[in-house]
């Protein structure tokens, strides 16, 4: 797991979740998460015990500055259930019913046209995204 | 308590039954837990927008919302928190064990019919190949609910399909990406030509006020909460004749098993407040109790553990395609989140057509879907925005017919043993797609889903009817098993196939034919 690089342990569950709910809103949505997303996040690691499982196993990635985007589409072209994505689906049910989310919600109004640059931007970004996380996870290996 | 009719069950075949038999000195038993309040009000994309928390109201208090993340499959409207209401204490009144297949079963007044997409579609003559009534036998009955329910529709290129128009409302405002998907349709006869057709669907949504009900608002919440009157539901009927004092209702009774008397019928029932066993009498019994609660039913009744009986359900897939054109346009603001369009295939050699529902993705949380597109984080919140107005999602349903590796039985323990595997299906996604593309609809064969069997909630075949029962499981046309007796299944147990067609009216429409004539004496 040499990529992963050094991280520093955190010993405090509750901190550990709420860097990890940081590294995973910053990945998903660009920024750091609202208060209120962020409780949320904490909750739902109470409540779903599916998140608590697979913590420790997930927990060296998380924490490293690794390319999360790029192992993210890898992993979830492979096996679309494993916990990386399960992560992300979950902090985006949370951001999506809460507050006025602008990544969520409204059109984007650019017509079909620039709409299809924009796409078509996207594809090739996810292309080039997932053969940097195929690679990254064959050096992870033990993911 | 001693009744004439005593019907079980209070879905879309209790609905029909009660109304055939109002004024008739009827009684409807049901479990019957009703709908939380309303807590969602205004239109779906302002109630995203307005800032607030919607947190619990959306994806529950325990997060139950999201089962589809860890859990296998299941539909966005049996999920939500609000809807949770319809599959409550199902496993405990209802104990299952499956292979093969995910039922769900509803002890909710109006049953299953909560969550529906209010779909409401004749059968014609080919429809009911293999039952012993014919469409001219359910015709009237279509017709009084028609009246009844209050059914939106138009004349189409699908009316052949669906059967007359005499009584509809105005048919659903459509979106622009399903307005101007009819409009290439009817511009481009080659795509019927080779087989595919589209149109308006007949659904139980009021376009205009009807009897004391209200226009729907198009508000889009029905992915999320039930209750709405401008949408039918059994429960609407019930209430109704109810209040009228026209049958009697009792809710909080768990039907556990029936007696037949030399002049009349025992029903035992459970009573879920106070926990103690009350014997209802009856001259005739109605079982509309669902065709896995029905099936039970009767098993238990006969204290048969050994039979297995036949099930049917509605193999289902679903089928993404974009409109390119709409690509990157406005957010719609009002809508329908059910049903927006229908469509009818008929394959190359088949003998029967193929029947698919469209529906937009406005209505839903756009995080059910979003991973399923194949691309990056940012990539994927940016289809979000882009792709919401231009999505079609396609629902088709597969006929089903009896064989043998398909069924269901009582165990020792007294819980229902399912046992079912999938047919061989000849697939028609390939053929549609180039159809699809014609009308300016794009997908790929790799983005269509198959569902688990038992998604389709078309459940069906248990007790099947003929002309000639034999034996105790077989049923006649007035529903009796063997053919003779006081009992009477008008659920659609008795659906001797299932066609693609959505089967809930002619489940309705045949359990008032059969009550109809309870109510004139013929038996």
């Amino acid at each position: 797991m040499e990529i992963l690089g050094s991280s520093h342990k955190v010993d405090d569950p509750v901190e550990r979740r709420r860097q990890e709910c940081r590294r995973l809103c910053t990945v998903l949505l660009g920024r750091l998460p609202s208060p209120d997303l962020e409780a949320g996040f904490l909750r739902a690691y109470d409540l779903l015990p599916e998140l608590a499982s697979t913590e420790q196993s997930l927990h060296r990635l998380l924490a490293s500055p690794i390319d999360l985007e790029a192992v993210e589409i890898a992993w979830r072209s492979r096996s679309p259930r494993n916990p990386l994505t399960q992560r992300f689906q979950v902090l985006s049910y949370l951001a999506e019913v809460r507050s006025a989310n602008g990544s969520f919600h409204g059109s984007a109004g650019t017509g079909p046209f620039r709409g299809l640059i924009i796409l078509g931007g996207h594809l090739l970004r996810t292309f080039v995204k997932r053969l940097r996380g195929r690679m990254l996870l064959r050096r992870a290996g033990d993911l | 308590v001693t009744s004439d009719f005593i019907i079980v069950g209070s879905g879309i075949a209790g609905a029909g039954a009660a109304l055939a038999l109002a004024d008739h000195d009827a009684m409807v038993i049901d479990v019957g837990h009703r709908p939380p309040p309303p807590a969602l009000h205004g239109g779906w994309p302002e109630l995203r927008r307005a800032g607030s928390d919607l947190s619990d109201v959306l994806l529950g208090p325990r997060l139950e919302s999201l089962h589809n993340v860890f859990r296998p499959y299941l539909s966005p409207k049996l999920k939500a928190p609000l809807l949770r209401f319809v599959t409550e204490g199902s496993s405990d009144l209802m104990p299952l064990r499956a292979r093969g297949f995910e039922p769900v079963v509803s002890f909710a007044l109006g049953g299953l019919a909560n969550v529906w997409g209010a779909g409401l579609y004749r059968y014609g003559d080919l429809d009911l190949q293999g039952f012993p009534v014919g469409a001219e036998d359910l015709h009237p009955h279509y017709d009084r609910l028609t009246l009844e329910i209050g059914i939106a529709g138009g004349d189409d290129g699908l009316t052949r399909f669906f059967g007359p128009t005499d009584g509809l409302l105005p048919p659903v405002r459509l979106s622009p990406v399903f307005e101007k998907l009819l409009q290439r349709s009817d511009r481009r006869p080659s795509v019927a030509g080779r087989g595919l057709f589209l149109g308006r669907p007949r659904l139980g949504l009021l376009t205009v006020p009807h009897g004391d009900r209200l226009p729907y608002a198009y508000h889009g919440l029905e992915f999320f909460q039930a209750g709405d009157p401008a949408v039918y539901s059994p429960a609407l009927t019930l209430d109704r004749l109810a209040r009228q004092g026209r049958i009697r209702y009792r809710g909080g009774m768990h039907v556990e098993r029936y007696q037949p008397r030399a002049d009349g019928i025992d029903v035992h029932a459970r009573d879920l407040g106070s926990g103690e066993l009350v014997t209802f009498k009856c001259r005739r019994l109605l079982l509309a109790a669902g065709t896995l609660g029905t099936a039970r039913l009767v098993l238990r009744s006969h204290d048969d553990t050994r039979t297995r009986l036949p099930l049917l359900d509605n193999p289902v897939s679903y089928m993404p395609l974009v409109d390119p054109w709409a690509i990157g346009g406005a957010e719609e603001r009002r809508f329908f989140p059910g049903v927006s369009l229908n469509a009818v295939f008929y394959p190359p050699r088949a003998t029967e057509p193929i029947q698919m529902s469209l529906y937009g993705m406005a209505g839903v949380l756009k995080s059910d879907f979003a991973f399923e597109f194949p691309l990056a984080l940012r990539g994927m919140l940016a289809a979000n925005r882009l792709l919401a107005p231009a999505l079609v999602m396609v629902q088709l349903f597969y006929p089903d017919e009896r064989r043998p590796a398909c069924h269901v039985g009582l165990g020792e323990d007294q819980a229902l043993e399912i046992s079912y595997h999938p047919p061989t299906l000849r697939r028609v996604e390939s053929d549609l797609l180039p159809l699809f593309r014609r009308l300016g609809l794009w997908g790929r064969r790799s983005l269509c889903r198959t569902l688990p069997p038992g998604s389709s909630f078309h459940y069906a075949g248990t007790l099947p009817m003929t002309r000639d029962p034999g034996g105790p499981y077989e049923t006649d046309t007035l529903g009796r098993p063997g053919g003779s007796g006081r009992v009477h299944v008008v659920d659609a147990s008795v659906f001797p196939r299932l066609p693609s067609k959505n089967h809930s009216f002619t489940m309705m429409a045949n359990a008032h034919r059969i009550a109809a004539r309870l109510a004139e004496g013929h038996c």
